[in-house]
Formats: structure tokens, C-alpha cells, sequence
């Protein structure tokens, strides 16, 4: 559906992209993953055609992508924002018509989501009346308005709130059951892990992980560990063969290396705290998140 | 670059301003300014009075007032038929001047006359007189006063010589000087020298208006697509040339619509008070020039909207360029003294300048054919490549956030492929 072939871009002083290549499959819900700053949004403008990239090339379908691409894809950007003086339904129609949309066409669609989003009977009022999340749900029907091939989602569930974040989400797995690919790039490791089938985890510019959600999980294998106490659990963290811990009042997710000795650790934590959950597990993409960036971050405080 | 997305752009940016209270408004409000601005001071001035006024006379010649009345009561009259001036001559005791002025301007205060004149004892020498009076600011007046005095210091002079008084009134004729403007097709027609002075002057503050009004309305547009994002999913939908030249037609559309307004309520209002105050020769050619100098300024007004990410920070720039239009307005008046002055005629050949410096120079002096041609193309070749520009500016710009672009980023923005 799309790859995307050694992409690569620099500002001023900076390389905002470095290299990077993946490949979205068609109907899968793809996460572009990474910090703040790390290069998603630029690399998303450059899919999108947006910017041009220094060198490198995006492909859809097997073709590159061009002007008349546009068409069959929807983006959601990351800052929200609509013409605030204006009314609902003539927005939408104003940018159902930019993806060359006929009229009843338009009507149509906007119809069906609207209702979807309990937004229907608003048509007339104007963009500033509505509330934030309403604003928001309008943004998202103008992404998937045209009914296209592929979505791309830039922190969908920001601004959500939960009832409405497991609306989106419903809505996102639908697509997905139609055939459509969504692409979306999110800080929310909970979300990609409820929804994502490949992702690709970028950091300062450079991809640092990516694959199939399960293998990557999988190749961490069981080490890490999930505990649910109470008592003083901060002795944890200077335990014996602990890689990486996220310790809370009575909660901690630890990531152990070779030399961690289970019986030990229970040993020593029967006589600190009371266990009432132990459990040995793979790692969540949270702690994997942490851990990658974390480490990179580290890597170049020793380079610098 | 497809057709389609270009109408969709120019539809909403058309439409969606059309229908905005700052356009409707000011499509009203400007043109009543302006007609006010024109009307108010001719109505103004042309009032004629509607009572008589009483005009105190005091004569140190003691040889000129019975011709000083004569003249000025018969020879101004009201529309009602009553005298438009009523003189009321006052005696000098042969007191000195001091004491005669404020014995006459306690008599002024006191209501017996408004005003009143002293005819100064040596005015055959110096020609001195004096008006005075709580208002005396009647320019007229003062002119038809001056004009009675003068005829009659002449009559007497002249029959001292002893030349009759029937052969003064030969003299003093007046003479009427109607202008006739020509043109080479051999047309005569009646042209004052306000009408062409207006017709140059209306036409540049409508540019200029008009101009500044819409420019600001897409600068505003942009910076609130820049500053919600909404430009990147516009750019998702289609390229920014589409884009940008979708927010020019657009543009220019809201500018037509306001001149089609303005031309009917200006012909209206010429109808309705039966003025003529613009001549509408070569018409034509000041509705090219306007337009081409529109175009020329929609992508100024293009690439500055698309490097700022505030209305202040456009502001600034769009204060040069109001400057730029203000300028024909200051030189105006010169021009109409001496259209053909090298200064107005090198201005009008510095692109920004032409539109409004060929405007200012059509009504009053249609300049030869060959420096038409030039400018015209001047302008054509500034358009092309202003646009062009504008893009490259626009391309850039409007995914830049946080920082105005310096000089040479801008340089740089041109130069990208």
C-alpha cells in the first residue's frame, strides 16, 4: 500500500529525517511511534507530499505519490483547528469539494458521520459554537469524508475524552474491517497496543524499532515483571539484575537482565512489602518505549 | 495545476467572504465616505445665504461709498429677490483710527451689522482696507467686496482723467474663460479642472481602498490557516499553486463585486445630486490599470500573509505598502499642474508605482500611446513575476511556524526548487 523508501530531510542546522524506510500494509492499522520532536510529523508532511524530501521517495500503490494521491488519502494533523467564523456543514463541504467530491456526495457522507458522532442537527451552526471534542470530531470526518484508502492520524485520541477516545477507537477498527490502512502516530502506548498490528518507533530522526507488534514484544521475551503491593517498595530499584523499573506507590513494572534471581527477589521482597500480584510477562510497549528512547537519550549524553 | 481544486478554493474564499459584516460594511460605508468626503465640501462652499447681511461702510476717503453701495446692493442679489448685502454706511468724525475701530466695533457688537469695512485714507496710494467683524471668514464676500472697491477706485480715478463713466463698464467687462478639453478623435467636451483633479483622485483612493480592504481580508484568512493548521490539510488536498492561485481569483472576485458596487452607487449619486465630478473618458484604460495594479498587489499581499503568524506582524508590512499607494495622492496635486513633469513620469514606470501614477495621469493628460504600451507591459511582466514569487514565498511560508523569515530565508525560499 505504501512504502516509504529511505526518506531523508534537514532544516537548518538539524536532520530532521534520517534515513527511513517502512512498509504499511493495505488494512492494517499501522503506529508511527516516537517522542516529542523525534520527526513523525515532518515524516508524515513528506508521505502526504506536503514537503519535499531531500532525497528518498514514498510510494503508493507501487507509484509515486503525487498530486492526484491526495485524493485517496484523509490526514488529521496533529494541532487541531478549523475556520472558526464559519458553518459546519459548509466547511465540511468546502473540503469534501478540495478532494473532489461532488455535492450529494458530500451530503451524503457527511450525513453518515455525523450521526456516527451525535453531531447531526449542528449542520448550521458555526465551528466556534461547538465544543473542543466536537471541533475535534468535526476534523475527523473532513479526514474521512472521501471515503479514502488511507488514513493518516496524527494523536487521533489527544483531546478525546474516554468515552470518546473508545468511540474513535471503535471507528478506527471499523475502517480497518472495510480495508482501510490508518496510519497513526501517537504518544498513547496503550492505544497502539489495543489497536496496532506493525509499528515503527522513531527517535531523533532515526527509526530505533520496528516490526510486527507481537514479534517485538516476543523478542523481549518474559522479562519483565508486573508487581502490585504494599509497604516501602523503593528497594527495587537496587535490586540485583533490574535493567529498568517504574516504580509507584503500589505498582512497579520492572525490566530484569540475567543475573535476576526470582527466588531472591522474593525473598528479599517478602521481608519489605506485601506481594499481592507478581507476575512475570512481556514487556508492555510502554516500558519498551521508555526503555529505547530512554537508553538513546543516554547513549548521547555520553557522546556529548 | 487542475482546474477543479483551483474553482473550489475560489468558491470558498469568495463565498465565505462575501458573506462577512467587515466586507458588507465597508462595501456601504466606503463609498458614502467618499461620496461625503467629495459632496459635503462643494454643497458646502456653494450655499448661497438666505438672509441679507448688514455690512457696516466706514469711507476715510469720503469719495467712494455712495459707488461702494450702488455697486454691491445692486449687483448681489438673493434667490428671494431681496438684496443679498444691505450697507450701512458710518460716519468718521475725523477721530483717530484707534478710537473710529472701537467706537465701529462696539456698534458691530451691539447687532447693528455683522460686519463691516474701513476704506483706508490713502487706498488710492496703497490700496489698503480693512474688514472686520466677529466672522469674516466669507471668502466670497471678501471677493465681491474687494472686486466693488476696486471698480470703484477705478471709476474715479478714471473721471479724474476725465475719461465717462460708460466706457469703464466697457472695460470692466468680465471675461469668462470656459476650458475645453480636446482630444484627438476631435471631441470637445467641458472639463474643469476639479473634475479632472477628482476623477484622478477618486480612482486611486478606491485602488487604494480596495486594495487594502480585500488585502487585509486574505492576510487575516491565511494567518488563521497558518496558525490553525488548517493549511495542512489544505495542502493535503491540493498543491499549494492551486492553492494560492484559488486565494488570487478568489480575491479578485471580492474586488470586482466591490467595484460593480461602487460604479453603481457612484452613478447613482452623481444622478441623484447631478453632479459630475469624474469624467469618465478613457474609462476603459483606468479599469485596466486598476485591475492589472490589483493583481500586482493580491500576491504582495499573498506572500506577506503567508511569512506571518500574526495580524501584527502582517500589519508592519502592510504599512510600506499603503505608503506605496499613498504616494500618487500627495503628488496629485503637482500632477495636475504639470502631468508631463519628469518626476510623475519616472514614477509611473517603477512597477508598484504605475497603476496609480497612470491613473493620476489618464484623466488629466492621456499620455501618448507608446508609454501606455511600456507601462502596461511593465505591469504584465511585474504580475508574472511577482506571482511567481508570491508562490515560492507561499510554498514555504505557510509551513514555517514561530519566526518571521529574515531577509536572506526569504532569498533562500525563492531559490528552492
Amino acid at each position: 500500500m505504501l512504502e516509504v523508501k529511505n526518506l531523508h530531510k534537514e532544516f537548518v542546522n538539524k536532520i530532521a529525517v534520517n534515513d527511513i524506510s517502512f512498509t504499511v500494509n493495505k488494512g492494517e492499522i499501522f503506529g508511527l511511534l516516537g517522542p516529542n520532536g523525534a520527526g513523525k510529523t515532518t515524516t508524515i508532511r513528506m508521505i502526504l507530499n506536503i514537503i519535499l524530501p531531500d532525497s528518498g521517495v514514498v510510494l503508493f500503490d507501487g507509484k509515486p505519490f503525487t498530486e492526484e494521491t491526495k485524493n485517496l488519502v484523509g490526514y488529521l494533523p496533529e494541532e487541531r483547528g478549523l475556520y472558526q467564523k464559519n458553518k459546519l456543514f459548509d466547511t465540511i463541504t468546502y473540503f469534501g469539494s478540495l478532494k473532489n467530491l461532488k455535492i450529494s456526495e458530500i451530503k451524503n457522507s457527511a450525513n453518515y458521520w455525523l450521526k456516527k458522532f451525535e453531531l447531526a442537527g449542528n449542520e448550521g451552526r458555526k465551528i466556534e459554537e461547538l465544543s473542543k471534542g466536537n471541533q475535534q470530531k468535526v476534523q475527523f470526518i473532513i479526514s474521512v469524508l472521501h471515503n479514502p484508502d488511507m488514513i493518516i492520524l496524527d494523536e487521533p485520541f489527544s483531546g478525546f475524552d474516554p468515552v470518546n477516545q473508545d468511540l474513535l477507537k471503535e471507528i478506527l477498527i471499523e475502517l480497518k474491517n472495510n480495508g482501510k490502512t490508518i496510519i497513526f502516530s501517537t504518544h498513547q502506548m496503550e492505544q497502539v497496543e489495543k489497536l496496532c498490528d506493525n509499528i515503527c518507533l522513531i527517535n531523533n530522526g532515526e527509526i530505533i524499532l520496528s516490526g510486527k507488534l507481537t514479534e517485538i514484544k516476543k523478542n523481549y521475551g518474559n522479562n519483565s515483571i508486573i508487581i502490585e503491593f504494599s509497604g516501602d517498595g523503593s528497594f527495587i530499584k537496587d535490586f540485583k539484575g533490574i535493567k529498568h523499573c517504574n516504580i509507584f506507590e503500589n505498582y512497579a513494572e520492572i525490566i530484569v537482565n540475567n543475573d535476576f534471581s526470582v527466588k531472591s527477589f522474593l525473598d528479599e521482597a517478602n521481608k519489605k512489602i506485601d506481594i499481592r500480584k507478581f507476575e512475570i510477562t512481556e514487556p508492555s510497549l510502554h516500558s519498551i518505549f521508555i526503555e529505547k528512547v530512554g537508553n538513546a537519550s543516554k547513549v548521547k549524553e555520553v557522546i556529548s | 495545476m487542475r482546474l477543479s481544486k483551483v474553482l473550489s478554493v475560489t468558491k470558498w474564499e469568495y463565498i465565505e467572504k462575501v458573506k462577512t459584516k467587515a466586507f458588507i460594511i465597508s462595501m456601504i460605508i466606503t463609498p458614502i465616505f467618499i461620496i461625503a468626503m467629495i459632496v459635503l465640501p462643494g454643497l458646502l462652499a456653494e450655499k448661497s445665504d438666505n438672509d441679507t447681511k448688514r455690512v457696516g461702510l466706514v469711507d476715510l476717503t469720503d469719495s467712494l461709498s455712495a459707488k461702494v453701495i450702488n455697486s454691491i446692493e445692486s449687483q448681489y442679489v438673493l434667490e428671494n429677490g431681496k438684496p443679498n448685502y444691505n450697507i450701512i454706511p458710518i460716519l468718521h468724525n475725523n477721530e483717530s483710527e484707534d478710537i473710529l475701530r472701537k467706537r465701529v466695533d462696539k456698534m458691530s457688537f451691539e447687532g447693528k451689522f455683522e460686519t463691516y469695512i474701513i476704506i483706508g485714507k490713502n487706498v488710492f496710494r496703497d490700496g489698503k482696507c480693512e474688514y472686520r467683524g466677529s466672522n469674516v471668514s466669507s471668502i466670497r464676500d471678501i471677493e465681491r467686496f474687494t472686486r466693488s472697491i476696486k471698480n470703484a477706485i477705478s471709476e474715479v480715478i478714471l473721471i479724474q482723467k476725465g475719461i465717462k463713466p460708460e466706457i469703464l463698464k466697457e472695460i470692466n467687462r468680465p471675461v469668462d474663460i470656459k476650458s475645453i478639453k480636446i482630444t484627438e478623435e476631435g471631441e470637445a467636451k467641458e472639463s474643469g479642472f476639479l473634475q479632472t483633479f477628482f476623477t484622478s483622485y477618486i480612482f486611486i483612493i478606491l485602488l487604494m481602498m480596495l486594495i487594502m480592504l480585500t488585502g487585509q481580508m486574505l492576510i487575516r484568512s491565511l494567518v488563521e490557516e497558518k496558525s490553525n493548521r488548517i493549511i495542512e490539510i489544505l495542502i493535503s488536498s491540493c498543491s499549494p499553486t492551486e492553492l494560492m492561485a484559488g486565494k488570487i481569483f478568489g480575491l479578485s472576485l471580492l474586488g470586482l463585486t466591490q467595484i460593480l458596487l461602487w460604479i453603481i452607487i457612484g452613478v447613482g449619486a452623481s444622478i441623484s445630486f447631478s453632479l459630475n465630478i469624474v469624467s469618465l473618458d478613457n474609462l476603459l484604460l483606468i479599469i485596466i490599470y486598476f485591475l492589472f495594479g490589483y493583481l500586482l498587489y493580491a500576491s504582495v499581499f499573498v506572500a506577506i500573509g503567508s511569512m506571518s503568524n500574526s495580524e501584527q506582524e502582517a500589519q508592519q508590512l502592510t504599512g510600506y505598502v499603503s505608503m506605496i499607494l499613498v504616494l500618487p495622492i500627495v503628488l496629485a496635486f503637482s500632477a495636475v499642474q504639470d502631468p508631463n513633469s519628469t518626476l510623475i513620469r519616472v514614477l509611473s514606470y517603477i512597477p508598484f508605482l504605475t497603476p496609480t501614477f497612470m491613473i493620476l495621469r489618464i484623466p488629466i493628460l492621456l499620455p501618448p500611446i507608446w508609454e501606455i504600451i511600456v507601462t502596461m507591459l511593465i505591469l504584465i511582466i511585474s504580475i508574472i513575476f511577482m506571482t511567481w514569487v508570491a508562490g515560492k514565498i507561499f510554498r514555504t511560508g505557510i509551513l514555517i511556524y514561530g519566526k518571521k523569515p529574515s531577509l536572506i530565508e526569504l532569498y533562500k525560499w525563492i531559490k528552492a526548487k
